[in-house]
């Protein structure tokens, strides 16, 4: 996965925002997922434009941290959800 | 042509061709489910489709091996629950009717064990909003939930409370309804399992207990003179979550994140792969975090401090402005 990829939440995920933070749920492995305010923001980023880059540009601006750093978090965070099937390719 | 009883569980009107000691008689008349004992026989075999199951380690009752010691399958009409070396129970899709076929030798305490303490949690899972594997006892702050693993104490916990003059309103298996601009804990039935040292280090000794089951040494304790029962419905207040053994007693207020987490964890669900009821119980343990705070508590597993617990849990309760404001 790299930042050029295009990714979307499957219709079978349903989310449900708690404060700041989010839980996801898989409603056809029913896998349950926690993200943190951090993940919740970048979740919401990747709903609106479905672009990794265009979340990580996004992110940089809000937060305090490196380029490389934050790619690294966000395709770690990538990965787990596609993994999970809470993430799929998008178009 | 046979005789049937009913009997009250969690609410349920059941109705049953075997006599089922442990629950309170019903009328027959508001009946909401069929409970029928067939005669022992071998494993149906029935073409099904197995789609999840529990295992030995899950559960913490049973001793011998690691294998999964409850399967769910999916059958024309209904669900097949296949408990291990025990037998097998079909559940109506409606859940209208429930048959067991114990395997040859199986006995009927043990019937009635699976019976009251994993089917039937099972099929309210389908009827109710929401049904927690936890214990539950009555104060005067309203009804407080211990939320955890087999073995890590809920019933010890709720035991003690119960030893004290706060009514019991489960064991194991809490029925929990929004109403009334709330929620409510339902009592499931009198009594509780605990192991034969927790009955004479919470109790006594002398105190008088029958089988749970053949596979275990637990014991049976349904005296009500002894540990009091909730006599009724009553407002739900806080979630207790059993954290692992520790030196002293502290209680940490989970965020709504690891509560939700957490619930899903020990919410009861006959079938897991029904997207429908999924996103529905997941709406359901979203809202009850939102009005029922969930919190830690981290304390020693030794009897000698049940006292100490207890009283950092009235405590906290005491000192928890919010409940004021409910």
């Amino acid at each position: 996965m790299t930042l050029n990829d295009s990714v979307r939440i499957p219709d079978q995920v349903a989310t449900r925002k708690i404060g700041d933070e989010t839980i996801l749920l898989n409603l056809v492995t029913g896998t349950y997922f926690g993200l943190d305010a951090v993940g919740s923001r970048f979740l919401e980023l990747l709903e609106q434009s479905g672009e990794l880059a265009a979340a990580h540009r996004a992110m940089l601006e809000e937060f305090d941290v490196a380029p490389e750093v934050l790619e690294a978090d966000l395709l770690r965070l990538s990965e787990e959800l596609y993994a999970k099937g809470l993430l799929e390719a998008g178009s | 042509m046979s005789l049937i009883y009913a009997y009250r569980i969690c609410d349920l009107v059941l109705t049953s061709n075997t006599v089922l000691p442990e629950l309170a008689p019903a009328n027959a008349l508001g009946a909401q489910c069929r409970f029928e004992l067939l005669p022992a026989g071998n494993p149906s075999a029935a073409d099904v489709d197995w789609f999840h199951h529990w295992t030995i380690e899950e559960d913490g009752e049973a001793e011998a091996g690691k294998e999964a010691w409850l399967r769910f399958g999916r059958i024309a009409g209904g669900y097949l629950l296949r408990f291990l070396w025990c037998g097998d129970f079909f559940v109506s899709a409606d859940t209208l009717k429930i048959h067991c076929r114990p395997l040859p030798g199986t006995p009927e305490v043990t019937v009635r064990h699976l019976l009251l303490d994993q089917v039937i949690p099972l099929v309210l899972s389908r009827r109710e909003r929401i049904v927690l594997h936890a214990s539950a006892v009555l104060t005067r702050h309203g009804v407080i939930a211990f939320v955890g693993k087999s073995g890590q104490g809920k019933s010890t916990l709720a035991a003690s409370f119960a030893r004290e003059g706060c009514a019991l309103v489960s064991d194991d298996c809490l029925v929990l309804r929004a109403e009334h601009g709330g929620w409510t804990a339902i009592p499931s039935y009198p009594g509780v399992r605990l192991w034969p040292l927790t009955v004479e280090e919470v109790l006594r000794e002398d105190t008088p207990t029958g089988d749970v089951a053949h596979y275990t040494i637990k014991r049976r304790l349904e005296d009500t003179k002894v540990l009091p029962y909730a006599s009724g419905p009553a407002p739900f207040r806080r979630l207790f979550f059993l954290a692992d053994d520790a030196v002293e007693v502290t209680v940490e207020k989970l965020h709504p994140r690891r509560t939700i987490m957490a619930l899903v964890e020990f919410a009861y669900n006959l079938d897991v792969k029904d997207a429908v009821f999924l996103r529905r119980q997941f709406d359901t343990v979203v809202r009850l975090t939102e009005e029922v705070p969930g919190y830690a508590i981290h304390y020693p597993r030794e009897f000698a401090e049940l006292p100490a617990v207890r009283e950092a849990i009235l405590r906290h309760l005491e000192e928890d402005r919010d409940l004021d404001a409910e």
